[in-house]
């Protein structure tokens, strides 16, 4: 049904569309595919493919915070792991510290990854119910051959840091809170000293106030670790806070690219523009208009020909049909794919309950 | 305007081996005729026990306890039996959940559905019920909906499962409509479909809703008044513009300041709550927030303070004893 192409490979000037091109970054991803087989019949053949991530390319500078902010099944979990190469990307180049992470062995993947750590939304299932916290965050150094002896000091510092006291060390994660937990996983993720971490929904299960502990930890590690975080959630508000550029992904594309603030006042794609008008804030006063949009996302098995917002678009013309629009260049670092990119949606925009069958 | 709902003293405690988990432990609020109340509280502060204690759907080993009183309509709920308490469910308090997947019956048609639930309240014939789910289909902005009314939940959205769940609901014309965390589980833009749905139906209804949630957004943009509850308690009350605008309880405050807010960057701090929610088998003694309060004072851990009216707010908060409560707690930075 669909026909793999890899990508040709890049040359070494590095300049794509729409990307800054005299800059090193920590992490360059370019035209990252990640499609998954649908298998179907006792021969589990293959008969189609979800494209998870359709060709992304993603530019992280050493220090900052990337934000991916999307819907379920816009693809920007798979995006996360696939970064880290915790999924084989189906095409495209991860270029990591200038090394490409897609050309490495096993054995050397495994060394790099003491660089770049994921911390998990479900700290639950992340967390062996049979190991103690001292394992637990002991683990990865003992994967990377760190001594027994060195060990002891590197994970009691570590939890020190993430806010966990030293008696906690003979206990297991079941024995601790939500947010204690999640503590657990980003000290599991520190403990190996990486330049790069992948928070996937990192938040997203806690209350609020202990989101809020959570949010602050990760911001201070940060100054005082000098790390880099992508930073994957659904809550724009959250990842508008912690992230300093912000990524909008729309069944496996990036729609738009921007920095934080520049999102916010000016968002060019009209999925941005309904997605900030539909999230409900709690100040007095700011009932506004919502933009409402019409119908569901579609199948990332069969996308939507031309542009795959296009479907749900009130600014929807034949041409969003055709042709896909590319991520471009609208001033300043401020990306966008969209033929109308810039034009506002009238407000009050307000579509039919009707849903596309 | 006389209250539709009025919960007084509400106690539902779940027996255990380690004693009572006192879950749900002297809740008071009134719905008016009319209006939609937000009940807002984090994780285990007692808010859907609270819910499922007014549809009287609390099981063993939870009993409401015997002086409560949920008076709905001039009839106190808790003196029915459990036929009576049937006609109620359904024809007159109906109830959503955050899942619809798991409400609704995966081997009938969503259509089957909607019409078992007209005819079990009505007197009414097969046809006309099917009709009439197709009606209701219709109303919940269902497309094409004589279609789908032969469709089966599992090739629904989550969103249109909602929109079903809430045709179930509606099917009799409740007065009040009870939704738990109606929203949770579904995405941003669908959410903001769901809850124009529900705004509108609301409207054209003329119901009373109670909506149960954890997204103070939520209750700000759908409520008119609100209940904060914190462990199992009412700690704030009053029309959602005053509490949100100036709270009187210092948890309320905290909540409120722990949110980023739309467009909020780090280099504003989150107000951070310390500590957790305390276990429901040993609340604190006194008011149940103070462990975890920047304004504590010695009162405050051996008595537990009642709600104080402050204007058409009520505030559980011995600060606001004698009204308004003034001043920055010394501590509030410190975290």
């Amino acid at each position: 049904m669909l026909a793999l192409r890899a990508r040709p490979p890049l040359g070494r000037s590095r300049v794509g569309r729409g990307v800054v091109s005299d800059e090193t970054f920590l992490l360059d991803a370019r035209g990252v595919k990640k499609y998954f087989p649908v298998r179907r019949g006792l021969l589990r053949r293959t008969v189609a493919h979800v494209q998870a991530v359709d060709g992304v390319d993603l530019q992280v500078r050493a220090g900052e915070t990337v934000g991916l902010v999307g819907e379920s099944g816009c693809g920007k979990s798979t995006l996360g792991r696939t970064l880290l190469r915790l999924l084989e990307p189906t095409a495209g180049q991860i270029l990591f510290d200038g090394t490409d992470l897609t050309k490495l062995s096993r054995r050397e993947l495994k060394r790099a990854r003491s660089d770049m750590q994921i911390i998990f939304q479900d700290s639950v299932g992340s967390l062996d119910p049979r190991m103690k916290v001292r394992e637990l965050v002991g683990e990865g150094l003992a994967v990377h051959g760190v001594k027994r002896s060195a060990r002891r000091a590197r994970v009691e510092e570590t939890l020190e840091r993430v806010g966990l006291p030293s008696y906690t060390l003979g206990r297991y994660a079941h024995q601790f809170s939500g947010g204690q937990r999640q503590r657990i996983g980003i000290a599991r993720a520190l403990v190996l000293q990486p330049k790069l971490i992948v928070a996937d929904e990192p938040v997203s299960a806690l209350d609020v106030s202990i989101q809020s502990q959570v949010l602050n930890l990760l911001v201070e590690l940060k100054q005082d670790f000098g790390l880099t975080y992508v930073f994957v959630a659904h809550d724009l508000a959250v990842v508008g806070y912690i992230s300093d550029r912000i990524a909008v992904m729309y069944l496996g594309k990036i729609v738009e690219f921007a920095n934080a603030a520049d999102l916010f006042a000016k968002p060019l794609h009209p999925y941005t523009q309904a997605l900030l008008s539909a999230i409900p804030t709690p100040v007095v006063g700011a009932k506004r208009k919502r933009i409402v949009l019409s119908g569901d996302v579609p199948s990332p098995m069969n996308p939507p020909s031309g542009c795959r917002f296009r479907t749900r678009c009130p600014l929807a013309q034949p041409i969003c049909a055709e042709i896909e629009p590319p991520l471009e260049q609208h001033g300043d670092g401020h990306l966008a794919a969209c033929h109308f990119a810039g034009t506002l949606i009238p407000e009050p925009f307000k579509s039919p309950h009707g849903v596309e069958a | 305007m006389t209250a539709l709902l009025r919960v007084e003293n509400l106690r539902t405690w779940f027996d255990s081996d380690r004693g009572p988990i006192r879950a749900v432990d002297g809740v008071d609020f009134e719905i008016e005729s009319g209006r939609t109340l937000g009940v807002v509280g984090e994780s285990g502060s007692g808010k859907s026990v609270t819910a499922l204690s007014v549809m009287r759907l609390v099981d063993e080993p939870g009993h409401i306890a015997d002086e409560s009183r949920i008076v709905f309509d001039g009839r106190d709920l808790t003196s029915l039996d459990e036929g009576e308490m049937e006609h109620v469910r359904g024809d007159e308090i109906s109830m959503i959940f955050q899942e619809p997947m798991t409400s609704l019956n995966p081997v009938y048609t969503v259509g089957d559905q909607i019409a078992e639930a007209v005819r079990s309240h009505e007197n009414v014939g097969a046809s006309e019920a099917s009709v009439r789910a197709v009606d209701m289909l219709e109303l919940v902005g269902i497309p094409e909906a004589a279609r789908r009314a032969r469709d089966y939940p599992h090739q629904l959205s989550g969103g249109m499962r909602q929109r079903v769940m809430i045709g179930i609901a509606l099917a009799c014309n409740p007065k009040l409509l009870i939704a738990d965390e109606p929203t949770t589980a579904l995405d941003v833009t669908i959410q903001a479909q769901i809850l124009e749905l529900m705004t509108d139906l609301r409207e054209r209804l003329g119901m009373s809703m109670m909506l149960i949630t954890h997204d103070l957004g939520v209750v700000a943009e759908m409520c008119d008044d609100v209940v904060v509850m914190y462990a199992g308690r009412v700690v704030e009350r009053g029309p959602v513009d005053e509490v949100f605008g100036n709270p009187q309880h210092p948890y309320t405050e905290a909540l409120l300041q722990s949110i980023p807010l739309l467009g909020m960057t780090q280099a504003e701090k989150l107000r951070v709550i310390r500590g957790t929610v305390p276990s429901p088998l040993d609340w604190p003694q006194g008011c149940r927030f103070e462990p975890r309060c920047d304004y504590a004072f010695a009162k405050c851990a051996e008595e537990h303070p009642p709600l104080f009216p402050v204007d058409r707010q009520e505030s559980a908060c011995w600060l606001c004893e004698h009204g308004r409560r003034s001043g920055a707690p010394a501590s509030v930075e410190a975290s």
